[in-house]
């Protein structure tokens, strides 16, 4: 018998609230456009050179892949409480028996996840129908890479999302957010793409160590890639508390 | 003034007013126009990483046309959508300047819109990317953009009517935003497109890019802009007919609006 996930351990709770996004984000129309229509663009684009070898069409891959994810972040996880106080029912998720950090955070990671994988399957199959050579760095590589991803994603989402309950413009704020990253994020294109003096954007961008981390198997990107996780999820935290208290103490911010 | 330009001009008024109720000054400052900056400042980089200088200039070409879409697809959707939500639509209905050409007077903001965004890539993106030369000789051609930018707001207006009554607004206009990215030559040559090449001669913008490529060519351009005025017809019959439909339903079905 399912124990119901109020009065059950937070290990349940994350895992139903990952399982309840699961399923809200396969009714979400910008999930086709994430994780189908901006990737099927952006390989179409980067697929035009025809003299990339096996290795620099991997690496291209992987940089399509977290371009199409940072989408996903802003958007999906990003956009969690957004939607929530559209549909009414973001006092229940923030305040319940469990800590509202723990249910955002399931929530973020089970998007994460969803997105994570419809776009790898994307990749795949347009790879298949282009019958053009791959070669991806080693299976740990990528099993470590991607597992950095999906959780300073999910921070990400939790920092994101808690941001975008003070404004009642979230929709055009998330939408301004998309090509900075695409442009400064070191991933599509390439830092030296861009003036020297704006490159050390990309060092606040987990992605790009991540890409880096993968991509020339560099332990050190591994290392920017925890500490830009470990520096979302205290900005994340803070600004919950803050949030809660403008909400329940000030009484300055709606939650319905 | 006659009467029926007066109304025409209400509706075009509340078209600014929906408008600036979307993007409020602060919004506008803050959050399109850098998107409008750094979406083509994107796909710029982006084409010159794949194919070099050359790459670049062709891509800045087509992507100011496409970068309109921000306003000319994806926010005008919103304009029919926003009446079907807020059940409004029965007021058009009932009123006398027809659904249709209301809906088409408050299209006009998000067509200004458009230029407003193709003149500042032109005057920003253009020269950070190395392009600057390329500014005189767009601006000589800058009335076929705004041929494009009404055809495309014509377009984005059809999607968000035949997409209102369901909830698969945001991914119809969002596809049909991708699909002139991708499809209009703007920043892949058509003949590399193959037989999807030949979709995209009915979608805005395909031949406008190809007008400004040839005119920038010294080569007969006349033709292109003339199959451009003849998508905008297709489309704008397409969104006549569109309208003519929803509102059919609604009496037929006795809905207050075309939800």
């Amino acid at each position: 018998m399912r124990r119901d996930a109020a009065t059950a351990g937070p290990v349940l709770a994350l895992v139903e609230s990952a399982r309840i996004q699961f399923h809200l984000a396969r009714r979400y129309p910008m999930m086709i456009v994430l994780n189908v229509v901006q990737p099927l663009a952006l390989l179409a684009i980067v697929l035009q050179r025809t003299d990339n070898g096996p290795r620099a069409l991997g690496e291209l891959l992987i940089s399509v892949l977290l371009t199409c994810y940072w989408g996903n972040i802003i958007w999906t996880a990003g956009g969690v409480l957004r939607r929530d106080r559209m549909s009414g029912t973001l006092a229940r998720t923030l305040l319940n028996a469990q800590d509202g950090r723990l249910i955002i955070v399931g929530r973020c990671l089970g998007a994460m996840v969803t997105s994570l994988v419809t776009l790898a399957i994307t990749s795949a199959a347009v790879l298949m129908v282009a019958q053009r050579p791959v070669e991806l760095p080693g299976p740990a590589w990528l099993a470590m890479g991607f597992a950095g991803v999906a959780i300073s994603g999910t921070a990400l989402g939790l920092l994101l999302a808690t941001a975008l309950l003070h404004s009642r413009h979230g929709v055009e704020i998330t939408a301004a957010l998309m090509y900075p990253v695409f442009v400064f994020g070191g991933l599509l294109v390439p830092p030296e793409a861009v003036p020297a003096a704006l490159r050390w954007l990309s060092w606040l961008i987990s992605l790009s160590w991540a890409r880096d981390f993968m991509v020339h198997a560099d332990w050190l990107a591994g290392l920017g890639l925890i500490l830009t996780t470990a520096a979302y999820v205290a900005i994340g935290a803070r600004l919950f508390q803050r949030t809660l208290d403008l909400a329940r103490k000030e009484g300055t911010l709606d939650l319905v | 003034m006659s009467e029926r330009l007066w109304r025409l001009n209400t509706a075009h008024r509340m078209g600014w007013i929906s408008f600036f109720k979307e993007y409020p000054p602060k919004i506008l400052a803050l959050t399109a126009i850098p998107r409008v900056l750094l979406q083509s400042a994107f796909f710029v980089l982006l084409a010159g990483v794949v194919g070099g200088f050359a790459a670049e200039k062709f891509a800045l070409i087509g992507v100011m046309g496409t970068t309109m879409t921000i306003f000319t697809v994806t926010s005008i959707c919103d304009v029919p959508i926003l009446e079907a939500q807020s059940a409004t639509f029965y007021r058009h209905r009932v009123g006398i300047v027809s659904p249709f050409a209301a809906l088409m007077c408050r299209g006009v903001p998000h067509a200004v819109a458009g230029m407003c965004a193709a003149t500042l890539i032109l005057s920003a993106v253009a020269p950070a990317t190395g392009h600057s030369g390329l500014v005189t000789d767009l601006l000589a051609y800058f009335p076929i953009y705004l041929l494009m930018a009404v055809t495309c707001t014509i377009g984005g207006l059809t999607i968000g009517v035949l997409s209102s009554p369901s909830d698969n607004q945001v991914l119809a206009s969002n596809l049909y935003g991708y699909l002139i990215l991708i499809l209009s030559g703007a920043v892949i040559p058509v003949e590399r497109l193959g037989v999807f090449g030949d979709l995209g001669m009915v979608l805005p913008m395909h031949h406008g890019v190809a007008a400004v490529r040839a005119a920038l060519a010294q080569q007969p351009w006349a033709m292109a802009v003339l199959m451009e005025v003849a998508v905008g017809a297709l489309w704008i019959t397409l969104a006549w007919a569109s309208v003519a439909y929803r509102v059919r339903l609604a009496r037929v079905r006795g809905a207050a609006d075309h939800s």
